[in-house]
């Protein structure tokens, strides 16, 4: 066990490498110049080169990453070129706000999803059934972008209950989350549902029902925890991906989370904010896939981690 | 498996959306009334009406007709990212699979590092190298979907490369690459086919997210995407703008989500489920 | 649609007039102003953007202030009072500063402290962004307690609206030497209106009232700077009542405001500064024949533009320099007269036209993608094919900025803001010397002009200089390196709550009167 934590977390660094190397060559090939966008429209070209060079910009790009690399490993991620703060203390700053939404999202969508997709799977082929999965389907398929602006349009301008955008209160937390939310609702509703289907058929579960146990003791106690692992896969590739459709989200409603901060970083060409973006959401990523790995050892005995 | 896929609702739903939005797609510069790119400032974000089924834009310019443009490069962007993501990832895939040891442990663990990136953020990093645009979009979706085929048909490889009939087929002489080609592609075919299915979907929201964001498809192109962060200013006023775009891109990746899930179904028992984990 | 432009005017005289009839102010209330931007970092040395640094000066005032109606005088005292220009060396310019003012940790604003800020700016090694624009002052001297000699490389006429400039701020020496200049932003301390209690970034800047302000304790208790990049956000957050104060409102929902008072919203439009053109590369294929790009001025409908596309706020532009800027004229005004563009091109050998294309970066201006593509149209009709290309922000300035050998751009939709008001940095780059890297993308040059800009920029005599600039403006709308199209529209929208909140031509909150707002209610 301890040897297959070692070479998890030995892969995480090589992910963390990877990921620099990656996000450093790419950023080299991108047009624009974070110097001449932040001058003044006046500026000479002595200024900009100055500039450029107090950010260190001007040095072969191999310098660049040895330096970068060196600082990294003094957990210095850099300086924000547009605000002059360390990038780490950028990412500290929206890094919370971006796991609130995420959190506040899976929880949403969690909790309808296993619900619907428990209830379908114990009555397949119903009518109920039918209904959840094409809502499911529904939800699987909506645009993130366009589902939010309609929810801003009808909770925000029409109806005028909720804030349309920013942070700081529950409030402005509702529609966000709630985007976000749907979507994965629906994935772990088809999700459950498919293994609930698979493990309902199992031999055991005819055992425990011919035992006389109630059905919700059947449910609950024996096929859910077999239906979790399929689960808890998905669960692990759907928080990945929140980190991702949280940055779609976060530009609709104003929510000052990391997504949008990189998708500003980019349009800016902050680099140090692109790298040090880039490398949080890698390992955060890379993180929850070994939880949920470790998991697995835990709800399901027969897997061991040589 | 075809007559299962009649008796499907699901997929006779899915398909004759998707028919439908085609053939729209393909005839519309045929009946078409308006110039999709004739901008009318008189006309500016006019709600629907008789003149305009579903009113006009920013600039004036019918919005049924530019939905129906859209269509086309929506479609476009959907099969063209799998298509790369495909020919790509399954290129890989079989490479490491043959060639195996640390060659093909390098490779999975790249591919790795890309599956680290959720799609949409490794879709902008590219679109920041190459510049936004249509086909740098194209390209940018395409790599997000490559880990996908590259881990599919490496797996299968893999459970099919030790099997017997493949033993049988070298001592007969086969080379490596018809034994590929005759014998192990084919048992993939199934889950490819019902994974790109799917994978048009997806590629179409994160190819129209890109257009959001203002990283796709630029104007004056139709994009779907695109015309909806142009309307969000008007978003007041006029939010029939933002509706029926996003409404289309609804209901492409609706159909295709349909034909996957039926698909899906109808393949089961071919199908052998690959664990993304192994 | 003028009739809108009366409105408006109607509605700001009636509720000034309003505001006289003897509503007295009240103290208290805290302003909260939603921005389109997040200020990147509190120190206008290293800040940009001109909405941000506005907020900045609330607390660091300027030297100099440039009058927010864009009338005369163009430049209003600040913390220095007089000025004037040595008579024996006219690259001397003297200015007498404001008396018992002190920055908000207690330090004394005298001669020393200007002259400490200035280097500040001008010194290589703090690396302010802004440095090149003050880099023609050479040294400054103490001379007194309250008086400081401005030395330039060369006689600048336009010195005192350089120096209101919104990157320069007064900030206390102390405080500066105390953080050290890339910290000072944490905790800065001027003597403007309000001070400074914390940045948040993404989220908010709060101030307070600076109770020993030199011009009276203010009557806002504090103000609330919140950043909200999405427009429709904005606007809701404004109905909503969220915030008092929204920057940049699209022509449609000011129109909304105005025609709809009962949602208690009033439309503040400040006078124009920024130029709004599509610049040609005269160094390229047909755009080298004047005939062509005089051609292209004429089949372009500006007023068109104006009246449907920005609801008549703002008027078409007929001189390299915006009506609010010092010396302006109407030098020449292309009228809408497809018959002559046609006429020109044939004469100068393209009776069917040409192709180009052009580029832009969508998103930076008021309605660009709408301008960029009705522009397209218009030349379409006298046979000139337009290839737009949309560019990344970055991208389509990395574009601009490329010498003559290594471009390919014909033609670009950008604009000039004129934040000093003054020809200096309006019609300065129309010189060889700003090309690219420089600003002159149109890679234009004219002998003549370029003496002009000399001559104007050592002129003494203030009417003598508008004689020269007069000249210039002439010569270059004749010469046309561009496609005049307007001058960029400013709007804003407050609630009713909001009296006597002034925003300046230069697009910032005017640091003097910012002293003198109040909240109703």
């Amino acid at each position: 066990m301890l040897g297959y934590l070692v070479n998890r977390l030995l892969f995480t660094v090589f992910v963390a490498l990877g990921i620099s190397f990656f996000a450093f060559v790419l950023l080299h090939f991108i047009p624009g110049d974070p110097a001449q966008l932040l001058a003044d429209q006046w500026a000479t070209k002595e200024h900009i080169e100055a500039l450029r060079k107090q950010w260190g910009l001007d040095k072969p790009l191999f310098t660049q990453f040895a330096i970068f690399m060196m600082n990294l490993c003094r957990g210095n991620l850099g300086t924000s070129i547009a605000s002059g703060r360390p990038v780490a203390q950028e990412i500290v700053a929206r890094l919370p706000n971006t796991m609130i939404l995420a959190l506040a999202g899976t929880l949403i969508g969690v909790v309808s999803g296993l619900g619907a997709g428990i209830l379908s799977g114990c009555r397949p082929y119903s009518l109920q059934d039918e209904l959840t999965m094409f809502l499911a389907l529904f939800g699987v398929s909506l645009p993130p972008f366009w589902f939010g602006l309609m929810l801003m349009w009808l909770f925000a301008v029409k109806w005028r209950v909720l804030p349309s955008s920013g942070a700081g209160t529950l409030a402005h937390l509702v529609l966000p989350a709630f985007t976000l939310g749907i979507g994965i609702a629906a994935v772990i509703a088809r999700q459950t549902r498919a293994s609930m289907l698979d493990v309902l058929r199992q031999p055991y579960i005819v055992t425990a029902y011919a035992k006389g146990l109630k059905e919700s003791v059947v449910v609950c106690q024996h096929a859910l925890r077999n239906a979790l692992i399929p689960i808890i896969t998905v669960t692990g590739l759907i928080f990945g991906r929140l980190l991702g459709g949280s940055v779609v989200v976060e530009t609709v409603f104003g929510w000052p989370g990391l997504g949008r901060f990189l998708v500003e970083a980019i349009f800016t060409r902050d680099y140090p904010v692109i790298r040090g973006a880039l490398l949080i959401f890698g390992l955060t990523f890379a993180f929850v896939n070994l939880i949920v790995d470790l998991t697995y050892g835990v709800i399901d005995p027969r897997i061991k981690y040589a | 498996m075809l007559k299962k896929l009649q008796q499907d609702r699901r997929a006779i739903l899915g398909l004759l959306i998707i028919s439908l939005i085609v053939i729209f797609a393909l005839t519309v510069p045929l009946w078409r009334q308006y110039d999709p790119y004739q901008s009318d400032l008189k006309k500016i974000a006019r709600p629907p009406s008789k003149e305009h089924w579903f009113g006009t834009d920013e600039l004036g310019r019918d919005i049924f007709t530019r939905v129906f443009y859209g269509a086309r490069i929506s479609l476009t962007l959907g099969c063209v990212s799998v298509g790369i993501g495909l020919l790509t990832g399954i290129s890989i895939g079989v490479v490491a699979a043959y060639w195996g040891s640390w060659f093909d442990m390098i490779l999975m663990r790249l591919i790795d590092i890309l599956l680290a990136f959720p799609p949409i953020l490794l879709a902008i990093a590219v679109v920041s190298v190459l510049g936004p645009g249509m086909y740098n979009a194209m390209i940018a979706v395409g790599i997000s979907l490559l880990p996908f085929y590259a881990r599919l048909v490496r797996g299968s490889i893999l459970v099919v490369k030790e099997q017997s009939f493949i033993e049988a087929a070298r001592a007969v002489g086969a080379s490596d690459f018809r034994i590929i080609h005759r014998h192990i592609l084919p048992n993939c075919l199934s889950p490819i086919l019902v994974q790109s299915t799917f994978n048009i979907a997806s590629a179409l929201l994160t190819a129209s997210s890109l257009g959001f964001l203002g990283l796709g498809a630029q104007p004056p192109l139709p994009e779907w995407g695109t015309m909806l962060s142009r309307g969000r200013t008007y978003l007041r006023v006029a939010p029939h703008i933002t509706v029926f775009p996003g409404m289309a891109i609804f209901l492409v990746v609706l159909a295709f989500n349909l034909l996957g899930d039926s698909l899906r179904d109808a393949l089961d028992p071919y199908m052998r489920k690959i664990r993304p984990k192994e | 649609m003028s009739w809108l432009k009366i409105v408006v005017t109607l509605c700001l005289t009636a509720s000034l007039g309003l505001g006289a009839l003897g509503e007295a102010p009240r103290y208290g209330g805290t302003l909260i102003i939603g921005l389109g931007t997040d200020i990147p970092i509190f120190d206008a040395v290293y800040c940009s953007g001109i909405p941000n640094l506005g907020i900045i000066h609330l607390v660091s005032q300027g030297l100099t202030v440039i009058n927010p109606t864009g009338g005369e005088p163009k430049v209003l005292p600040g913390l220095a009072v007089a000025w004037e220009q040595s008579s024996d060396d006219p690259r001397v310019w003297i200015f007498h500063l404001r008396q018992g003012v002190k920055f908000h940790d207690g330090t004394p604003f005298n001669a020393e402290a200007v002259k400490f800020n200035i280097e500040r700016m001008i010194d290589p090694a703090t690396g302010a962004l802004a440095r090149s624009s003050f880099a023609m002052i050479q040294a400054v001297e103490v001379v007194d307690e309250y008086t400081v000699k401005i030395i330039t490389d060369v006689p600048f006429a336009a010195l005192p609206a350089q120096l209101a400039y919104a990157p320069l701020a007064m900030d206390s020496p102390t405080q500066v030497q105390k953080l050290g200049n890339k910290n000072y932003y944490t905790d800065p301390k001027g003597t403007g209106p309000f001070k400074f209690v914390h940045h948040i970034r993404g989220q908010e800047v709060l101030l307070v009232a600076n109770e020993e302000y030199w011009d009276g304790r203010p009557y806002l208790d504090a103000i609330r700077v919140k950043p909200i990049p999405d427009t429709a956000s904005r606007l809701m957050a404004l109905e909503a009542g969220d915030i008092h104060v929204a920057y940049h409102v699209p022509p449609r929902d000011a129109k909304r405001y105005i025609e709809h008072p009962e949602l208690g919203i009033t439309v503040l439009t400040p006078p124009p500064q920024r130029r709004m053109f599509i610049g040609l590369n005269v160094q390229w294929g047909p755009f080298k024949d004047v005939r062509v790009r005089q051609a292209l001025n004429y089949a372009v409908d500006k007023e068109a533009i104006v009246e449907n596309i920005f609801m008549g706020l703002t008027k078409p532009m007929d001189s390299p320099l915006p009506p609010t800027s010092l010396c302006y004229v109407p030098a020449k005004y292309y009228e809408y007269n497809p018959g002559e563009a046609k006429r020109l091109l044939a004469e100068a050998g393209y009776p069917d036209g040409f192709e180009v294309t052009l580029y832009y970066g969508p998103g930076r201006y008021l309605l660009d993608t709408e301008v960029v593509e009705a522009v397209q149209a218009y030349l379409a009709q006298v046979g000139i094919k337009v290839k737009v290309v949309p560019l990344e922000w970055a991208a389509f300035q990395a574009k601009l900025r490329k010498s003559l050998e290594e471009t390919d751009v014909q033609m670009f939709f950008i604009g000039w803001g004129l934040p000093t008001l003054d020809p200096e940095l309006g019609i300065g780059p129309f010189s060889k010397n700003a090309w690219p890297p420089g600003l002159n993308s149109m890679f234009y040059f004219n002998p003549e002009v370029e003496e002009l800009i000399v001559q104007q920029r050592a002129a003494t005599d203030p009417s003598q200089r508008c004689q020269i600039v007069r000249k210039i403006q002439e010569l270059v709308m004749e010469d046309a390196p561009f496609i005049a199209l307007y001058y960029e529209p400013q709007i804003h929208a407050v609630r009713n709550e909001v009296r006597d909140l002034v925003i300046s031509v230069t697009e910032q909150i005017d640091e003097l009167r910012i002293r003198y707002t109040w909240l109703e209610k």
